[in-house]
């Protein structure tokens, strides 16, 4: 048994309240023994007991039904399967339909992607082969090639 | 099993709820879910809160029963998720107020005399609510719950001697808040 002191008493009650299962197994009845041949820990022990009377008087109240249900349906929640969870994001039927189009429809587009060549490589070719010659903006020159009839020249400002 | 779930008549089921076995949670439902609502009703203040509060620790246990160790009791291990459940239903109650900092206010609102019971438990309900959150675990746990200071002291994660101080201290702020109440009570149902 653990030895104990008056101090330590005080420190039990002031603590753990005036009801000895409250304190430490250990010290329990050493404790109460001191208690027993102290009167001043006897009127401590008292005064105690009247505010652990008063902590009493706020009850708990009965658990609803209610609650008991929905706790024991947790593991049926959890274990729903992935068809169900998948029927919560689409609730309009069976899903394969949609996602078949869905597939098919990005496999198009892979395919379109593939197969048809790019717009802007298509420009560059045929840019590349015209007979335009761009040249910078010479008034001058301008006015003597439009003199001499030469055309097809792009001007630049 | 070693430690604490020698002597746990708790300890056989965790593996069970782990594996997936339902009438195993379902016992662990039954034992202690009534003492967890009025542990959690003590702590958030309400009804509906403290339902709320059991069943999010119900749903940790159902999916991480396989992270409790047999170092703690069961019990224990449950109302320390309760507690952060608690904790994290305060938190978003009230997110400009840090739970753990709330310091007590007078409650004391009105004349005294002629109380009733229920005007009094009333009175008790607001002098614990407004204890800072680890005194009131703690004189929740011990006084209402009757967890020895050992498991209390777990569930708080502290010491045995500062759950003892936390529990002096919230006894003497809630003497000093209910100061006037008390021959009320004594005096009994009017």
């Amino acid at each position: 048994m653990t030895e104990v002191t008056t101090e330590r008493v005080r420190t039990l009650i002031d603590a753990y309240g005036a009801d000895p299962e409250r304190w430490p197994a250990d010290e329990r009845e050493a404790a109460r023994r001191l208690v027993d041949a102290d009167p001043a820990l006897a009127a401590e022990l008292a005064e105690a007991a009247a505010f652990d009377a008063l902590l009493d008087a706020l009850p708990a109240e009965a658990p609803r039904p209610a609650l008991r249900v929905a706790l024991n349906a947790i593991p049926d929640r959890a274990r729903l399967r992935w068809s169900d969870r998948l029927a919560t994001l689409w609730p309009f039927g069976a899903p394969w339909g949609p996602a078949a189009g869905l597939v098919a429809a990005a496999l198009f587009g892979v395919v379109i992607g593939v197969t048809v060549p790019d717009p802007a490589a298509v420009t560059d070719a045929a840019s590349s082969g015209t007979a335009t010659t761009t040249v910078a903006y010479d008034p001058v020159a301008a006015v003597a090639a439009m003199a001499s009839g030469a055309g097809d020249l792009e001007y630049l400002q | 099993m070693t430690g604490a779930s020698e002597d746990d008549p708790d300890a056989a089921l965790m593996p069970r709820i782990a594996e997936g076995d339902a009438a195993a949670y379902r016992a662990l439902v039954d034992r202690h879910a009534d003492r967890l609502l009025a542990f959690a009703e003590r702590l958030v203040g309400d009804r509906a809160g403290a339902e709320d509060v059991v069943q999010d620790t119900y749903l940790a246990v159902w999916r991480t029963a396989a992270r409790w160790t047999p170092a703690a009791k069961v019990s224990t291990w449950l109302y320390r998720v309760a507690r952060n459940a608690a904790l994290d239903r305060l938190r978003r109650r009230r997110p400009s107020v840090d739970p753990e900092a709330v310091t007590l206010i007078d409650p004391t609102d009105g004349p005294e005399r002629g109380l009733s019971r229920r005007e009094t438990a009333a009175a008790v309900r607001r002098a614990i609510d407004a204890l800072p959150e680890r005194q009131r675990t703690a004189i929740v746990l011990v006084h209402y719950e009757r967890r020895s200071g050992a498991d209390a002291a777990e569930v708080l994660g502290v010491s045995v001697e500062a759950l003892e101080s936390l529990l002096a201290r919230g006894r003497r702020a809630l003497r000093a808040a209910l100061e006037g109440r008390r021959p009320d009570l004594v005096g009994g149902e009017p």
